[in-house]
């Protein structure tokens, strides 16, 4: 890491520099409805690292730009995105602007980072993908990532494994079809191999951007279903000090036979976070405490957050910022219940058991707009993680360790107007010590181009490739191409239409390749399997959006992934021990079809929105001509918003159909006790929430009330999902 | 969407809601698998050739099987295989029922097996098959879904004249 941190310094003494005493850009942000001032609204200068935020008047102010003409962008959820061009800027002198921003009922000119490595509007991008943004969080009081996901078209949550169309099913924390990124940057478990999102800083997030089919056309290994790509918040012009304390409290399970305890259960959380910018140098800091009892026993979790980000604004073209995210948590090791009669308690095996866990996310972005058609950046992540697996009745060894750093280098060139060059260097190394995975390193490195072409007018092209190369241990070197090709043709101002194919692939885990361990869940042993290889999809989509006037949008795709050599666990009878014993092999090809429909209305001048979305996928294992495990045919979802003026009420419920198909080797072996009860998925929430200004800042008041009609579930084997739980969120800023 | 469809749309999704999921007396939900009748048309054979009859169903054609492999997939929960069959029931002209639960899935090969030997890896034959008759001489598929347990699965068994055999010694 220090390696990387020198480098970076290396570069940004190089870099062409010279401070400069500029110009002035002010001016005042309006609704065009009524002219009244925009209070947040965000102002930036394009191809410079310079922006802010109106204040309480709308007001902006934007010091020391060099001389020349800009293209300065306004934006603000609820208005259309507005972009002022040409605006001249000269030394010593202020310029002033007033910017009326439309209203838009519904938004779609939002500006997306993650499907090609660069700004842009998601109207251009060839792809299927969704945002779940500040203000959704925020409505919501997330406090967990993949909480915010449950409700994203084409997202289905098990436990907290995230499945984007179907790719990943449920893989007991080994191994990700989905990339997680936070801030562009690869957040994947260095022994595991699966995304933690207790690492990602939840009350920083300024937006999440899910990409749908296969991504590793530009992000390499583990993007073979997706990419959800955790942007976090940027460092306001002001001080800002903003807080939130959390409270859930959990109702008495719906049958007397599952009482457990008499006490409140309940989930207490505190987030606060200050942000300041001194000069050209900005920073945040911010901390988080998680006490939660849960609705189950020894389900119990203890959790501390901190998060800091420093920025250094060198010049308006020039920024380096760092930042660090720790993780320590102790939690109760649940992993299913007893059996039905008992479906709040674990099995007694797991009674006394419990991981401690701390993992340290640390990351430096140095960005360098050179001119207006080139701009390059290098960005480098380290992500320690470290837990330890502990029991009251005896000693075990089961610890592990790993060290993951990736670091990339990444330019954007515009060969002109019609013409967007993406390429880019990565590296990466693993390094794990643990009890059951052994110690082993890794290596790895990436090359990858991409061009976007405006063909005509209406028709634009984006093709690409990556070329990845990977050593694990001494086994043999891994090496893969993955093309993309996207296309989308702006039929009218109204319609468009979209096609990709891409291929995505994802080299075995440490975990999946050395994972060796007699004491199991079972009297099963897990053995190594050495000889895995990496899993390979092939994604195709064609798509369509319609707006229907302001009030509408429709958005359609049907979508195909061929999957090969997909790892999965199994049982085998290994004839040198005489008995069965679990081994990850290369086994499943499988297709995936199906289609997506996600509709967004607005009704009453605003006052009442409603999104539709519904799901279908086909999964299909093409060797056992069977359902793929872990994954439903039909997930649905409603969610209704009615605004009015300070207050807002919403309700979001959810339909999830019966799982065909589970693990039965698990079931059985475990052996988990009705472990293959599972019923459709019906929930529904609702929330209200209003904000208030009588007490000097404004104080947003949330009520929150999960699993409305007490619906008992199960998402993974044995594992009775939330019952009803009642929240009182309320945040502050000042 | 007018205000009457909304409406109706969220009264569905909240009457859908009412249903309370899974309760600690769970037993009325429906578990994928096929069941039928089992008919005798002929007198078994001595008692110490019939260890126990069972009914396995089999993803694909099972043939030239070595008859120790596919019993090492069924011990490994790869082949459905299901719980032994009552040997009291047996007789000629004897009718008995059964219910066999299982993976939602295609089983291309359905059929009553019965061991005859001690040697649980090489003692077994097949002695009916689902769709088999003089008159259509092919084993035809069952094929189950995840909501539904499918019934008329009947078997003839005739222990004097049996189909042919799929395993190769």
């Amino acid at each position: 890491m220090m390696k990387f941190g020198w480098m970076i310094f290396f570069l940004v003494g190089s870099a062409a520099y010279s401070q400069q005493s500029g110009g002035t850009i002010t001016g005042v942000i309006t609704s065009s409805d009524d002219a009244s001032p925009l209070v947040g609204a965000t102002v930036i200068i394009q191809n410079t690292t310079l922006g802010t935020s109106s204040d309480a008047n709308g007001k902006f102010v934007l010091k020391n730009i060099p001389e020349g003409k800009y293209d300065v962008v306004a934006s603000m959820v609820g208005f259309h995105r507005k972009v002022v061009e040409r605006v001249e800027v000269k030394s010593n002198e202020e310029t002033s602007l007033l910017i009326q921003l439309v209203l838009s009922p519904i938004q779609t000119d939002v500006v997306v980072v993650t499907s090609n490595k660069r700004e842009q509007i998601l109207e251009e991008v060839p792809v299927s993908m969704s945002i779940v943004n500040a203000q959704l969080l925020e409505s919501r009081s997330t406090i967990a990532v993949d909480d915010a996901l449950r409700y994203v078209p084409g997202v289905n949550v098990t436990q907290s494994q995230v499945n984007i169309r179907g790719s990943t099913g449920y893989s007991r924390g080994v191994g990700s079809r989905v990339l997680l990124l936070i801030d562009g940057l690869p957040l994947l478990a260095g022994d595991t191999g699966e995304p933690i999102f207790e690492s990602v800083p939840v009350f920083q997030i300024d937006r999440i951007e899910v990409v749908k089919g296969a991504g590793s056309a530009l992000y390499g290994t583990s993007a073979l279903g997706g990419v959800i790509n955790v942007l976090t918040k940027e460092v306001p012009e002001h001080p800002e000090t903003r807080w939130r304390l959390y409270s859930k409290v959990y109702d008495a399970p719906p049958y007397e036979r599952w009482k457990w305890s008499d006490k409140l259960r309940a989930l207490n959380a505190q987030y606060i976070s200050h942000s300041e910018r001194i000069g050209d140098v900005s920073f945040i800091l911010a901390g988080s405490r998680l006490f939660d009892d849960s609705y189950r026993e020894a389900d119990w979790t203890r959790r501390y957050n901190g998060y800091g980000k420093i920025k250094y604004d060198m010049s308006p073209f020039l920024s380096l910022a760092v930042s660090s995210n720790v993780l320590w948590q102790h939690r109760g090791d649940y992993i299913w219940w007893k059996d039905l009669k008992n479906a709040l308690r674990p099995a007694d095996s797991q009674l006394n058991f419990s991981v401690t866990s701390l993992r340290i996310n640390s990351s430096v972005l140095f960005k360098h707009f050179v001119n207006e058609k080139f701009t390059y950046e290098v960005k480098a992540i380290h992500y320690h993680g470290n837990w330890r697996e502990d029991s009251l009745n005896v000693t075990l060894a089961n610890e592990s360790t790993s060290d993951v750093v990736s670091m990339e280098v990444q330019a954007n060139y515009s060969l002109d107007e019609l013409n967007i060059m993406t390429m880019g260097v990565a590296v990466n190394s693993d390094n794990v010590s643990s009890d059951i995975f052994g110690t082993h390193g890794g290596y790895g490195g990436a090359v990858y181009v991409q061009d976007e072409l405006q063909l005509s007018k209406r028709l634009m092209a984006t093709l690409g490739a990556r070329l990845d190369y990977q050593q694990v241990a001494s086994l043999p070197s891994n090496q893969q191409i993955n093309p993309k090709l996207g296309l989308r043709y702006q039929a009218d101002d109204q319609t468009s239409f979209r096609a990709s194919v891409g291929r995505g692939f994802r080299a075995p885990s440490i975990a999946e390749l050395f994972v060796s361990t007699n004491v199991t869940t079972s009297t099963v042993a897990i053995v190594p399997s050495p000889e895995l290889k990496a899993e390979h999809s092939w994604s195709f989509e064609i798509g369509g959006t319609e707006n229907f006037d302001e009030n509408a949008v429709w958005d359609v795709a049907l979508f195909q992934s061929d999957f090969s050599d997909l790892i999965e666990a199994g049982v085998e009878f290994d004839s040198t021990r005489n008995s069965p014993v679990i081994r990850f092999r290369n086994v499943t090809q499988a297709r995936i079809q199906g289609c997506e429909s996600n509709i967004r209305t607005v009704f009453f001048d605003q006052l009442l929105s409603l999104d539709l979305n519904y799901t279908y996928t086909w999964p299909y294992d093409v060797n056992k001509r069977s359902v793929l495990r872990f994954r439903p045919r039909h997930v649905a979802s409603v969610n209704t918003v009615v605004s009015y003026k300070e207050y807002t009420f919403g309700a979001d419920m959810r339909y999830i159909s019966r799982i065909d198909a589970i693990d039965d080797d698990l079931v059985r072996l475990a052996p988990i006790i009705d472990g293959k009860l599972r019923v459709p998925i019906y929930i529904a929430d609702v929330r209200a929430s209003g904000l208030f200004h009588e007490f000097g800042f404004p104080l947003k008041i949330n009520l929150h009330v999960n699993n409305l009609f007490r619906y008992s579930y199960v998402e993974l084997i044995g594992n009775l999902a939330p019952l009803r739980s009642f929240v009182l969120s309320v945040e502050g800023v000042f | 969407m007018d205000k009457r469809n909304y409406l109706i749309l969220l009264l569905t999704i909240t009457l859908l809601g009412c249903d309370k999921g899974i309760s600690p007396d769970d037993t009325l939900i429906v578990k994928p698998g096929f069941g039928g009748t089992i008919t005798y048309v002929s007198s078994p054979p001595p008692r110490d050739s019939l260890i126990q009859l069972r009914i396995v169903a089999v993803p694909y054609y099972p043939i030239d099987t070595v008859v120790g492999a596919l019993i090492q997939k069924i011990l490994l929960g790869e082949i459905p295989f299901s719980d032994t069959l009552q040997l009291s029931s047996i007789d000629s002209g004897k009718t008995q029922r059964y219910e066999f639960l299982v993976q939602p899935g295609e089983y291309k090969y359905v059929a009553v097996v019965q061991q005859y030997g001690v040697f649980i890896f090489e003692d077994w034959r097949v002695i009916s098959i689902f769709g088999f008759s003089p008159s259509t001489p092919f084993p035809r598929p069952v094929t189950v879904t995840v909501d539904k347990f499918q019934t008329g699965i009947d078997f003839i068994v005739d222990f004097k004249n049996l189909p042919p055999q799929p395993f190769k010694k």
